[in-house]
């Protein structure tokens, strides 16, 4: 008898799961992407895609708006005007507007990690203009805006051709004494669909300056590992094989492939910042829009040395660009406090010392096949 | 009270399964969120300190076994008997019950705080520690035998999780580790004294000591069941301080569940709700340890009947659960803990030693006089 009555209080405890708060895929709505922008008297304005799972309706996904002074405030709000409970466990991007990240000091990102139900994989994206227009934008071919953002950052982030904006990266950046976080810009193509249109850099929380997509590949070239990417490199040399272009256009174009790279960044004077940045890369040259014999090895080492000077400049012209702008997207400053002892380097010293701060790039290209013809 | 404790051959066990229980017992709930209250002391050199900690726990664990082995087959409880006398060692003795279940009440808190945080805001705490708690008295009912082979399981089915350390390190940034020893020795010694709250766990040699099958062998397998902790600590120290940037790392409450966050896989997209759920398998084997010396203690000193002492006693700390309902009474209750553990665990040991060593030293003199 008392077996049993142990049994039968064990099997009760099973109806105590009963406690946990339930959550019925029906009954919720599922926030995918969310967009802030700057409200009226400080107000945050969000805008929520919120998918549903109904069989009924033809249309899953709804845009829901609202405001509040708090980020979770917003989503307390915009439950106001929805028939299912919004939970954001399936938040897959988020949406600056730009007039609040030039404001700065937003936290939205820093709010949200403290909320378990928010992955750290979350990307983080910049829009020109408003947060709100890009996600109500309304084009046949993209059902869920929502999801069409999440797919087109994926998949551009992993072609390394946009920089990587996890939440995770973006705060860690954010948090790193000597290093300011990037966001990647995404436009309103017309009424087509989204485009990817450039990089935000910032000073702290405050966005700064843009840079547009051609030098964000030299971004990634400094800040990243390329284990595979394409990209065309504009040569403007004097050597006369290289010269003339074809018909359609008289500029020298090559493009590469597979490209491969790696960097190094070393400090090579403390008391005046310097730097020596050694970027190494090797691609394969698919096509070179000039009537130059490829299979020469001599013509091979000038193409080669012809897209290294062309790289350089455009790596030095993106430094000057983030100096002037005094964003240190690179990560010097956390180059100069690894490798001095006891520097203890706040922000603000390292913005005054960044702006004069040397740096000689020295680029090493090489071509490692070039497809299937010579 | 008998000083010598030997039980019957069938509770031996093996000696090897040390290890286990120490490591077991060692792993636990300090080790969620070690590296920020490290990081806040020694900053990058922070893993110098988890090296020092580990260090330090191997001395005292040799120095535990050492008294033990002045005795052949006993405990803490008759140990302290012997040295002290009838009524010190009782009081004694009652403190290290009083320690073990104190022990117990912050796994419990904590974990229960990181579930509620994590997983489930609305469930009340009632429930967890109820739960909790039935499993504990079913395991120490169980025996001795029966809670060693939770550990040793619970270390087994627990491996899994350490293949995810690979996912952090995709984001790894190596500079954050340098300059090397930039911070003094002095907090780096301070990160290590804070170490005291996540390598505590070993101190159940004392009680368990008589259990083991081969006396001789205890030492070589606990200093392998330390250094296992050691290694696990020191790995998780390094990675988040490479995967977490300063800033982050100073705010984050359980940086070792947040690196789960970034693991994702194709079936299970969250893997820290099954990280911090599953948690409950490695911190049980601890409260059943805690549990059960506490229990034993009483058994020994005053000769009273386990069943009843186990139900007085989780009564009380399901009770004393419902109280400590915030974070920042959890906090203090921690941090109160981690000073006195810090005594209790590291400087005690060197203390009853030389007591024990100076009782003999007596005792072989006036038999000499006889």
């Amino acid at each position: 008898m008392k077996k049993e009555g142990w049994f039968c209080i064990s099997l009760s405890i099973l109806l105590l799961c009963g406690c946990a708060e339930p959550k019925i895929l029906d009954k919720l709505g599922l926030n995918t992407t969310v967009g802030y922008d700057l409200g009226k008297n400080g107000y945050i304005l969000g805008t929520a895609v919120e998918l549903k799972i109904d069989p009924n309706t033809s249309k899953d996904v709804v845009i829901v708006e609202s405001q509040s002074l708090t980020i979770r405030g917003i989503l307390t709000n915009a439950n106001k005007t929805t028939s299912r409970r919004l939970t954001s466990g399936q938040l897959r991007v988020i949406i600056y507007g730009e007039d609040l990240l030039t404001q700065g000091k937003t936290k939205i990102a820093q709010t949200l990690t403290s909320d378990p139900i928010i992955s750290d994989l979350t990307y983080l994206a910049m829009t020109d203009g408003k947060a709100r227009d890009l996600l109500n934008l309304q084009v046949e071919h993209i059902p869920d805006i929502g999801l069409h953002i999440f797919r087109f950052m994926e998949q551009n982030t992993k072609a390394k051709t946009m920089p990587s904006s996890t939440m995770q990266e973006v705060l860690h950046a954010h948090f790193t004494v000597g290093r300011e976080p990037v966001m990647p810009i995404i436009s309103k193509n017309g009424r087509k669909g989204v485009l990817f249109s450039g990089v935000a850099i910032f000073k702290g929380a405050k966005l700064v300056g843009k840079i547009n997509t051609e030098q964000s590949f030299y971004l990634g070239l400094i800040n990243d590992k390329y284990k595979s990417g394409s990209k065309d490199i504009l040569i403007k040399s004097d050597s006369p094989k290289l010269k003339e272009g074809n018909e359609r256009s008289h500029k020298t174009v090559a493009a590469l492939d597979s490209i491969q790279s790696r960097k190094n960044i070393k400090l090579i004077n403390k008391d005046k910042p310097e730097f020596n940045m050694d970027i190494k890369l090797s691609a394969r040259l698919l096509e070179i829009t000039s009537p130059i014999d490829i299979g020469n090895p001599q013509n091979m080492k000038l193409i080669e040395t012809e897209i290294e000077k062309s790289m350089k400049k455009n790596i030095e012209k993106l430094i000057a660009y983030c100096q002037s702008k005094n964003s240190d997207v690179f990560g010097l400053g956390e180059t100069y406090r690894s490798s001095v002892r006891h520097s203890n380097l706040t922000d603000e010293k390292w913005y005054k010392m960044y702006k004069n701060a040397k740096v000689n790039v020295k680029v090493d290209f090489s071509v490692i096949r070039t497809g299937l013809n010579e | 009270m008998k000083v010598q404790y030997q039980p019957k051959s069938p509770f031996l066990l093996s000696t090897f399964l040390i290890i286990f229980i120490i490591h077991a017992n060692q792993v636990g709930i300090g080790i969620h969120g070690f590296q920020r209250v490290i990081f806040l002391e020694a900053k990058q050199d922070a893993w110098i300190s988890v090296l020092i900690a580990g260090f330090a726990t191997h001395i005292v664990v040799f120095v535990m076994i050492k008294t033990l082995q002045l005795y052949g087959s006993t405990d803490i409880y008759g140990i302290q008997h012997e040295v002290y006398g009838k009524w010190l060692g009782k009081v004694f003795s009652s403190l290290y019950i009083l320690y073990c279940l104190w022990v117990f009440l912050i796994i419990l808190k904590n974990y229960i705080e990181v579930l509620q945080t994590w997983v489930f805001p609305t469930v009340p705490v009632w429930l967890f520690s109820f739960s909790i708690l039935l499993l504990v008295i079913y395991g120490v009912t169980g025996g001795i035998r029966m809670i060693v082979g939770v550990g040793f399981f619970s270390i087994i089915l627990s491996l899994w999780m350490f293949g995810f350390i690979g996912y952090p390190l995709r984001f790894a940034d190596y500079d954050h580790l340098l300059p090397v020893m930039e911070s003094n020795f002095v907090s780096i010694l301070k990160g290590a004294h804070k170490m005291s709250l996540t390598t505590v766990g070993f101190e159940i040699l004392y009680v368990i000591y008589p259990y083991m099958e081969k006396k001789d062998k205890v030492q070589k397998y606990a200093q392998i069941g330390i250094a296992a902790t050691t290694m696990l600590y020191l790995i998780l120290m390094l990675v988040a301080l490479i995967y977490f940037s300063p800033g982050q790392l100073e705010s984050t409450i359980w940086p070792t569940l947040s690196l789960f966050k970034i693991v994702r896989l194709p079936f299970i997209e969250r893997t820290e709700y099954v990280a911090v759920t599953f948690w409950l398998l490695i911190i049980l084997p601890n409260l059943m340890l805690y549990m059960w010396a506490a229990v034993r203690g009483i058994r020994r000193t005053f000769g009273l009947k386990t069943i009843r002492v186990l139900l007085v006693f989780t009564t009380c700390i399901f009770v004393m659960s419902l109280f400590i309902n915030t974070r920042l009474k959890i906090n203090r209750f921690n941090d109160i803990f981690a000073s006195v553990a810090f005594y209790f665990i590291f400087c005690y040991p060197f203390v009853l030693y030389a007591f024990a060593l100076l009782k003999q030293k007596i005792k072989a003199y006036k038999e000499k006089k006889k």
